[in-house]
């Protein structure tokens, strides 16, 4: 629903406006016109709180306040509708087939080509036999009897 | 103005959730990206791709020949990887290791397995491989040892 705006007041309608406004569902024309009402003199004495709240107290008119509010509002609009994209497109849409390859720099898309390198790499790998004589050969024959040697070291 | 700030809340929170989605969350992560493209590496990303007998969601690899900066890197990273891991395979000659075979937490449907080897003859090369697997990871190690 949106309130025509007048210069005349009415206070039905300045309440439903502070309503609005509470609610975050005024445009920035009817809180200028909200604000006009609230510091009419006729109305000294009421809406004490929502004059404060707009800063209306003293005569100082919020401008600062009013963009401030209007931007988060916009930001979070734009926002949730940006994520509740993405959430969609990530969501729903189906998981590419992204395959490529560099070789020394250079970016190879071909999937038969980017599947060799992806072989040759695993090839790179030693095996379970290889694994197990790497180890083998790292334990030292000479080290395993010094250690051992060791053992016997405080007997006389 | 309390709406406003709801919003805000769930998308800073929403937003964060994304992003740590987003990575991968591996420290390996850095050797791909510094050696991915540059002279003497190969790196190769297949993604839901069948690769000869093997069904791999996510199969990253880099070979690094000739640099031992990028292994030390490499090492480096797979020490940090490997706190949450388990170890399934280690080599270690002269107190450094050549080659690590790690199993990593599972993440939702995925197996994660990295897979790291030094070769010092006929000439020094560094290989990283990371897998995300919906086949049990146990599975794959053993399928891509056996076939060597």
């Amino acid at each position: 629903m949106k309130l025509r705006i007048r210069p005349t007041m009415d206070r039905a309608e300045i309440d439903a406006l502070i309503e609005r406004y509470y609610e975050g569902l005024t445009t920035v024309d009817e809180e200028k016109q909200l604000y006009t009402w609230l510091n009419h003199p006729s109305l000294k004495g009421e809406y004490e709180a929502e004059r404060a709240m707009l800063g209306y107290f003293k005569g100082e008119r919020p401008s600062v306040r009013l963009v401030s509010f209007q931007w988060w509002r916009q930001v979070a609009v734009v926002a949730v509708v940006a994520l509740s994209g993405f959430v969609a497109v990530q969501v729903f849409t189906p998981p590419v087939q992204a395959s490529y390859a560099y070789v020394n720099g250079a970016k190879i898309t071909n999937p038969e080509q980017v599947r060799s390198k992806a072989m040759a790499s695993l090839a790179g790998l030693p095996s379970s036999d290889a694994l197990v004589d790497e180890n083998l050969k790292n334990v030292s024959t000479e080290q395993l009897i010094e250690s051992q040697l060791d053992v016997f070291a405080g007997m006389e | 103005m309390n709406w406003i700030r709801k919003i805000t809340l769930v998308l800073v929170i929403t937003g964060s959730a994304a992003a740590l989605q987003a990575q991968s969350g591996l420290a390996i992560r850095k050797v791909f990206d510094t050696y991915g493209k540059s002279k003497d590496a190969v790196m190769v990303e297949l993604s839901m791709d069948v690769l000869q007998g093997y069904d791999f969601a996510l199969f990253k690899s880099i070979t690094i020949s000739n640099n031992e900066e990028a292994a030390r890197l490499a090492r480096d990273c797979i020490a940090i990887d490997e706190k949450d891991a388990k170890k399934v395979k280690q080599v270690v000659a002269n107190g450094v290791p050549t080659s690590v075979y790690l199993q990593l937490p599972q993440r939702g449907k995925y197996f994660r397995l990295i897979l790291y080897n030094h070769a010092r003859q006929p000439e020094s090369k560094v290989t990283l491989i990371y897998i995300e697997t919906e086949q049990d990871s146990e599975d794959v190690l053993k399928l891509i040892l056996k076939k060597k």
